[in-house]
């Protein structure tokens, strides 16, 4: 009876373990899977999609900055590359890929920008495109994921001049 | 009790409790354990691992709770507050004034939010403060007031509600002292001045 016991307990914990690290390991991709899919469900897929200045009604992702103006474009990369083109503000910019588990696997800001527009070419895992002339090539972690624009909105002022900006931003599959 | 009977009562046991305490624990773990291993700086807290593949299941599953979408340490730096100079959590009850200076970043913010991690709505739309909208001294020092009830300058409304609350520091492309000392460098100091 001893022996049953300890096999027991030893076995309740260790599928105890199991379990834990199965759910913690899952809750990211239940995250995206459910702010690609559930929240943003309305959304073009491979566009890009203009949030409008953040408010209290900002709810589709946990901790919104109200001091950024946000563009989104939810992508899928397994059939063809993306391209994404975005004209720089004068202040803070930034493009941050995603992949479906919310790795950040790419940045890039306005300081390191080499062109204005800036052009970003978001190709597949296994994709045997790396380049469109002279944009910079990332290579997705995952086939599905986001890719977040962000600008700094330092004042109210500055709103319309950035509200400009950033609907000339675009994401389009490449043919 | 024959063989059979006691195996299939341990299966039972196995998949039932086991599976029982592994989801308990994961659901109700993931944030002590990531805050275990956070870097403490006064009531800051900071992970520089947030957002990239280098960091652990337990820190994805916060970030993906709390702060998804969050940028890697080489674009923004995130320290979360969710208690005042004292250790006591920060509650919409109390008053706090926020004491800070320049931080060594290209562009900060403070930003407040509720016990749901939004925005908490407020008459005057204030949600937060930045190196460009705060109001500072002469020295470049500022003190932001926390607080439900309005403050002539630099007032972070906490809203009319009763809730734990949390302040967010965005430090975009911060400086090499960010990165050098985490847990060193100054912050600013939340301090509670007084709670109904």
């Amino acid at each position: 009876m001893k022996k049953w016991i300890l096999w027991t307990s030893l076995a309740t914990l260790l599928f105890a373990l199991a379990v834990h690290l199965a759910v913690v390991a899952y809750i990211p991709y239940k995250a995206m899977d459910t702010v690609m899919n559930v929240r943003f469900r309305e959304l073009p897929r491979n566009a890009m999609n203009f949030s409008p200045p953040t408010t209290v009604e900002s709810r589709n992702v946990p901790r919104p900055s109200p001091d950024l103006l946000y563009s989104v474009c939810i992508y899928d990369v397994s059939k063809k590359p993306l391209l994404i083109t975005c004209p720089l503000p004068q202040g803070y910019w930034s493009a941050s890929f995603y992949a479906d588990n919310t790795d950040n696997f790419f940045a890039i800001n306005d300081m390191q920008a080499k062109s204005d527009p800036v052009k970003l070419l978001l190709v597949g895992k296994n994709s045997a495109i790396s380049e469109a002339g002279d944009a910079i090539t990332v290579r997705a972690q995952s086939d599905k994921g986001l890719v977040l624009i962000r600008m700094l909105v330092s004042d109210d002022k500055s709103l319309p001049a950035l509200i400009d900006v950033q609907q000339k931003a675009a994401c389009r599959q490449l043919d | 009790m024959k063989k059979p009977v006691k195996i299939i009562i341990a299966i039972l046991i196995v998949l039932i409790v086991g599976g029982a305490i592994g989801y308990w624990t994961a659901m109700w773990a993931y944030d002590p354990l990531y805050k275990a291993g956070a870097v403490k700086n006064g009531p800051w807290m900071t992970n520089l691992t947030v957002g990239s593949r280098e960091a652990g299941l337990h820190i994805k599953a916060v970030i993906a709770m709390t702060s998804l979408l969050a940028l890697t340490k080489s674009e923004a730096v995130y320290y979360q507050a969710e208690v005042d100079d004292s250790g006591k959590p920060l509650s919409t009850k109390c008053v706090y004034r926020i004491e800070g200076k320049e931080l060594d970043a290209r562009w900060w913010s403070i930003t407040l939010y509720g016990e749901d991690n939004f925005l908490i709505p407020n008459e005057k739309n204030i949600y937060s403060y930045n190196m460009d909208t705060v109001n500072k001294n002469s020295d470049g020092s500022y003190s932001i007031y926390l607080s439900s009830t309005p403050r002539e300058q630099n007032w972070l409304p906490s809203g009319s509600g009763d809730q734990k609350i949390a302040l967010l520091l965005r430090l975009y492309n911060p400086g090499p002292t960010v990165y050098a000392n985490p847990g060193g460098i100054e912050l600013p100091h939340i301090v509670k001045e007084a709670c109904r």
